[in-house]
């Protein structure tokens, strides 16, 4: 396997407040609160990573120390094989990043704030300018002053300035949050052409579960701090990913299932639950074999979220709710 | 790209940006109203009180027209712009460019970049003092071409209790040298404005917000100003960097004491060294955080 074009090891940040608290020998100390502990993630070539977590978990921070904005307590990170602590501007030069909503000069045009963002990297030509401001959609609408921007444009200009001057790496942190169903669409299609076309890789945190599924090779979930679940989705997917089964007899069914494939059939409801997920074909033919009746037969739709939720603690307060499912 | 061609693209990038912001224009709107209110008050008022301190000075004017003149107001006028109102302007200035870029976001979108924080702060201090330097220099000219075509030109008769002379009396500046002195007096103030600058980055460096920047860096220096209007601590003047940023008055003294010039500017310098380094520091290990 190919050296990891980003690199995080025994990244940690302890955020230490106004708070205090007695120390172990008598004194006083700063009472920190760490918001990282001890991460460790490898981002190869050409990988779409997936960078999940619930909110709190540490995303953000990690993100910003990725980029330099926040300085790790402990640990290291390297882009391209350059240390961030000792060449940062080498390292940097290598990234395109947005970090939650992008910023820009409002008072300023779109293609002004293109300039100066690009101008921090080196600048580039007015024609990959031109090329870029296509690729994105504001075509037509660079000279208009960011302020009258709608949220999705904005968005759209954020990824132009991730792109000028073309990095390897690119750091997008929640690039679709607050777009309509078009402006995802077409947010997720560029980010695939990226990474198919320009053979970019993609380092994208988000929220969207599916949008994860649909988009990243590769993906790492953050809880506390630290990554809990790391690894290809394909590998997670044949880990994790279940089959559920509608057939009569249920208890007979996955004694045959458990002496046949060797998988773990779980009794869910009305459904048999199989993990690891098996070929629903082979399982289908042996179970009509033993005349069982197979009502349906069907991969599971939502795993990620059931892994994410399953591995994840949510910090926000939970919504009560009544017995029949509504809102308290 | 080298450290000097990053230093004059950010130097562009900062410009672009002030250009661009409504706010830096209004400064300059603000400037000639004021100017306008100067004018039409010298046009008002007799100055029969004025008259009367320099009758006890043994200097006797006929008339309002003997000793108010365009230098006259331009350098009355001056102590109250110099002293109040730019100061204001460049520490929101200041704290718009630093903590109003970090509240807006704009901020960390430049660090991401492979640019150096200590060029970028430097970058946007010799803005602010360019910035200072053209508010200085606009007011000063359309004081004293408003003031010259209203009241034409003439000797320049100061009280020294209005320009800290620390003498009783008043000075005289003949009329052929009193341009020169107007163009020395607006540089000093400039770099009394740089060190005001310095200090508002060194604030920004700090805090989030523009508003809580230009608000802690005004307090401070008028927190100076006051300690500065107290006689009873005239031995801690010489402590204050608001004693040496006011230093352009002595441009309007009978003679120029060239020595204490010399040694409040060192004194701005060192201020200057000082603050500027501490903020390019705190700035270099500050976690952005907005």
């Amino acid at each position: 396997m190919s050296e990891p074009l980003l690199r995080a090891e025994g990244l940690t940040k302890v955020f230490y407040g106004t708070r205090f608290r007695r120390s172990s020998r008598g004194g006083v100390a700063a009472k920190g609160m760490c918001a990282v502990d001890g991460l460790n993630l490898e981002v190869f070539p050409g990988d779409v990573f997936g960078f999940l977590g619930p909110n709190g978990a540490g995303k953000s921070t990690t993100i910003r120390m990725i980029l330099g904005l926040i300085h790790p307590t402990e640990g290291r990170v390297s882009i391209g094989g350059h240390d961030l602590a000792t060449e940062r501007l080498a390292a940097l030069r290598k990234v395109g990043a947005f970090v939650e909503a992008p910023s820009f000069y409002q008072y300023l045009t779109g293609r002004q704030n293109l300039e100066i963002f690009s101008g921090l990297s080196g600048g580039v030509s007015r024609g990959e300018m031109d090329r870029v401001i296509e690729k994105v959609g504001l075509l037509g609408r660079e000279n208009d002053k960011v302020s009258v921007y709608s949220h999705g444009m904005r968005q759209r200009l954020g990824l132009a300035a991730c792109l000028l001057p073309k990095p390897e790496l690119l750091v997008l942190d929640e690039p679709t949050d607050g777009l309509d169903p078009h402006g995802i669409h077409e947010t997720r299609e560029l980010i695939l052409r990226l990474a198919r076309d320009e053979k970019m890789t993609i380092f994208l945190s988000s929220h969207m579960l599916g949008e994860v599924e649909n988009l990243c090779n590769r993906i790492a979930i953050l809880e506390k701090g630290t990554v809990i679940l790391q690894g290809t989705l394909s590998e997670l997917e044949r880990e994790h990913r279940r089959v559920m089964v509608r057939v009569d007899r249920k208890d007979e069914a996955a004694a045959l299932l458990r002496a046949a494939f060797g998988l773990n059939a779980e009794r869910i409801d009305d459904a048999l639950w199989l993990v690891p997920a098996a070929d629903m074909a082979s399982v289908n033919a042996a179970l009509v074999r033993a005349n069982f009746n197979v009502a349906s037969i069907a991969r599971e739709m939502a795993w990620l979220d059931r892994l994410f939720l399953e591995h994840t603690t949510s910090k926000e307060p939970a919504m009560a709710l009544d017995a029949a499912g509504g809102h308290a | 790209m080298t450290p000097l061609g990053e230093l004059i693209a950010l130097l562009r990038f900062e410009w672009t940006k002030m250009l661009g912001r409504r706010i830096t224009w209004v400064p300059f709107l603000v400037l000639a109203i004021v100017v306008t209110l100067v004018v039409t008050v010298f046009h008002r008022v007799e100055f029969k009180y004025q008259r009367r301190i320099f009758e006890n000075f043994q200097i006797t004017f006929q008339n309002k027209s003997d000793f108010v003149n365009g230098y006259y107001m331009t350098a009355h006028a001056m102590n109250p712009i110099f002293q109040m109102l730019i100061p204001i302007f460049i520490a929101v200035a200041s704290g718009l460019m630093l903590a109003g870029e970090a509240e807006q976001g704009t901020l960390r979108a430049c660090l991401i970049r492979p640019v150096v924080r200590r060029r970028l702060i430097l970058g946007k201090f010799v803005m602010l003092c360019g910035y200072a330097l053209a508010l200085s220099y606009f007011v000063l000219t359309l004081l004293m071409v408003a003031g010259i075509l209203n009241f034409g030109t003439g000797n320049l008769y100061t009280l020294n209790i209005l320009f800290n002379n620390g003498q009783e009396g008043a000075s005289v500046v003949t009329a052929s040298e009193a341009p020169l002195r107007f163009l020395f007096a607006g540089l000093l103030a400039s770099a009394g404005m740089a060190v005001l600058a310095a200090l508002a980055l060194l604030v920004s460096a700090l805090v989030d917000t523009a508003a809580m920047a230009y608000v802690i860096t005004l307090s401070v220096y008028f927190a100076f100003l006051t300690l500065r209007s107290f006689p009873f601590l005239e031995w801690l003047y010489p402590y204050l960097f608001v004693t040496h940023m006011m230093r352009w008055q002595q441009c309007f003294y009978s003679n120029v004491k060239l020595g204490e010039i010399y040694v409040s500017l060192i004194h701005l310098g060192g201020y200057l060294v000082v603050l500027l380094a501490a903020a390019i520091f705190l700035f270099e290990e500050r976690d952005i955080k907005t």
